[in-house]
């Protein structure tokens, strides 16, 4: 029974660190990370050979990857995609912007950040970040998960 | 023992498990292929397993106002219908029997899982959900017409409505892949319909709609559509190796049973490679591709059938 | 030559099939970054002044300057401000801070991304 108990959750905990299904967004950032990002599906990077899929649906993903210094516009919708994701859910900023404003901190229209509005597990510096960058964020994530 | 030897037949060996774990190889086959298609190199080979494991552990939303009983029972029941399928399906085992008429049986288990996800669509009330659910519906009265066209050739040519009679009189003529090579390509085409794969994935096109009918479902519920949509791959597949390739292999031998595997596989990467160089069809060209030009292609073929 | 157009990419298909994947493998093989990758941003911890010209021309706020007197201040980097533009790179005159061309890694504490770049203390 003991370890019956431990089996399970091992077997669950291995599930979700193989296959993080990502979800993105853009929360008005200028796009560069955005392009980035999708570059991440193209053959030289090719995430899913991490059993990474680009999901449409926030219904059907697990971690959201976010970019943007989150404007006051889409401020209410970031929070309902957020709330659609079915547990467990993780957030991934991406890019300067969305780690505190970057470029855009000061601006009138702008929260700054990610983490003013949601739970962040892991931010990516970088203004765009590398693809590369964006895959360590991932893989870091997707580690840290227990 | 006899229940014991039925109990391990249904559940175990040609019934659910293996039908399941070949369901789950062909999924991943498929992403792999796919992948190594477009030079990429492809999830590893415990793909599927982990998807569905984590799918089956996730937290299940519906939107408000869904009827939850519904929403609960419309994955099950396609699933149902696939399995039971799939039982008429042998992979050269000999299990069910075979009698008069069970093709058309086949064709309308495999064909109910395309209305049901029309009423996923419908239930669930968002808006991409219902456009996903109004195209796969316009899609199924051409591509279903089309399938049943099409493989009423090897009916008419080997003179039964069973499988079993399918099967033995092309173990006596030869299988009807090259002789009616123009069939067997206008079946792949409704099969592709039928199966929602790439040019004809028209309902979930997640460029455009998100996911279709299924983008409300979350969860347990998702992994359950999309084991039903493996497990109609592989069905339709061994479907296709039943009526088009029944010359190559035998009832009830090892070397059938790999055979039969291989062919499968062969197949498999027909659909890949169709997947992978095909680009989505808008709705209207698939229809009139399918009613101007595919349909009354089968039903020329079908009369050059019975006047040969 | 219509019907050549559909089976167009056949032959690409095929032959990405039996070649080499194009994918770098990435976290086991690193990848070659371009000479003028502007990274993360470095300095020369002698060459500095504290004479705020890189703080004044920093357009995302990433630096700050926290100086008490001519031999006494702190320069501080925040990495998530940072657009890596080389602006500080051209401001300076005194050639101490420039942009590396390795990219930062990411973290889960934004404290991380806080990097004192010159910290100068008077000598007793
Ligand atoms: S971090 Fe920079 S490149 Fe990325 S979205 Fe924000 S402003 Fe654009
Ligand atoms: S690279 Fe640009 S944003 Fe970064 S510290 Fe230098 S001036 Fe500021
Ligand atoms: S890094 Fe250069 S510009 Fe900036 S404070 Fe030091 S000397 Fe002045």
């Amino acid at each position: 029974m003991e370890k019956n108990k431990a089996i399970l959750p091992n077997i669950l905990t291995w599930a979700r660190k193989k296959s993080p299904w990502i979800l993105h967004f853009n929360s008005g950032g200028c796009n560069g990370c955005d392009i980035e990002l999708l570059s991440l599906l193209t053959p030289s990077y090719d995430i899913e050979r991490f059993g990474i899929l680009n999901e449409a649906s926030p219904r059907h993903a697990d971690i959201l990857v976010c970019t943007g210094p989150v404007t006051e516009q889409v401020r209410p919708r970031l929070k309902r995609i957020y709330d659609q994701i079915p547990e467990p859910k993780w957030v991934l900023a991406v890019g300067s912007c969305s780690c505190s404003g970057g470029v855009f901190s000061g601006a009138y229209n702008i929260l700054g950040g990610i983490d003013k509005l949601l739970p962040v597990d892991m931010y990516v510096p970088g203004c765009p970040c590398r693809p590369e960058t964006i895959i360590d964020g991932i893989i870091k994530l997707v580690e840290s998960i227990q | 023992m006899n229940i014991l030897h039925m109990l391990f037949e249904i559940l175990i060996f040609p019934g659910f498990a293996f039908v399941l774990f070949t369901a789950l190889f062909f999924h991943w086959l498929d992403r792999k292929l796919i992948a190594r298609f477009q030079g990429r190199i492809g999830p590893p080979w415990y793909q599927p397993v982990a998807d569905l494991i984590k799918l089956f552990s996730k937290e299940d939303i519906l939107p408000v106002g869904t009827n939850e009983v519904f929403a609960t029972l419309l994955p099950l029941v396609s699933f149902a219908f696939v399995m039971t399928a799939s039982f008429y399906l042998p992979f050269a085992v000999p299990t069910t029997q075979s009698f008069e008429g069970d093709i058309i049986v086949v064709i309308f288990l495999l064909s109910m899982p395309s209305l049901l996800y029309f009423l996923a669509g419908w239930i669930t009330s968002g808006v991409y959900s219902i456009l996903g659910g109004n195209r796969s519906l316009l899609q199924y009265f051409s591509y279903e017409v089309l399938f049943l066209l099409a493989i009423s050739g090897t009916v008419i040519t080997s003179g039964s409505w069973s499988l079993a009679g399918i099967r033995s009189a092309q173990l006596t003529s030869g299988s009807y892949f090259l002789p009616q090579l123009l069939g067997f390509f206008l079946t792949v085409s409704g099969l592709i319909g039928k199966l929602k794969r790439d040019p004809y994935d028209i309902p979930k096109a997640k460029s455009e709609m998100v996911a279709g009918p299924l983008t409300e479902f979350s969860g347990k519920k998702l992994g359950l559509w999309q084991l039903t949509n493996q497990l109609q791959t592989v069905v339709g597949l061994s479907f296709l190796v039943h009526t088009y390739f029944g010359g190559y292999w035998q009832m009830g031998t090892v070397g059938g049973f790999f055979t039969f595997y291989l062919l499968l596989i062969l197949l498999q990467c027909l659909l890949s490679a169709i997947s992978a160089i095909y680009a989505r069809f808008r709705i209207d060209q698939l229809i009139r591709l399918n009613w101007y030009a595919l349909i009354p292609l089968a039903l020329i073929h079908n009369l050059f059938l019975v006047l040969k | 030559m219509k019907l050549r157009s559909y089976f167009y990419l056949l032959p690409n298909i095929v032959r990405a099939f039996f070649s080499k994947p194009d994918t770098v493998n990435y976290p086991s093989i690193t990848l070659e970054v371009a000479d003028r990758f502007r990274g993360s941003v470095r300095i020369k911890a002698q060459n500095c002044v504290g004479c705020s010209l890189c703080v004044r021309d920093c357009p995302a706020q990433a630096l700050e300057l926290e100086k008490e007197s001519k031999n006494s201040f702190r320069l501080i980097h925040y990495r998530d401000r940072c657009t890596y533009c080389g602006q500080c790179e051209l401001s300076c005159r005194f050639d101490a801070i420039f942009l590396d061309n390795e990219y930062d890694e990411p973290s889960s504490n934004r404290a991380h991304f806080i990097v004192t770049l010159v910290e100068r203390v008077p000598e007793e």
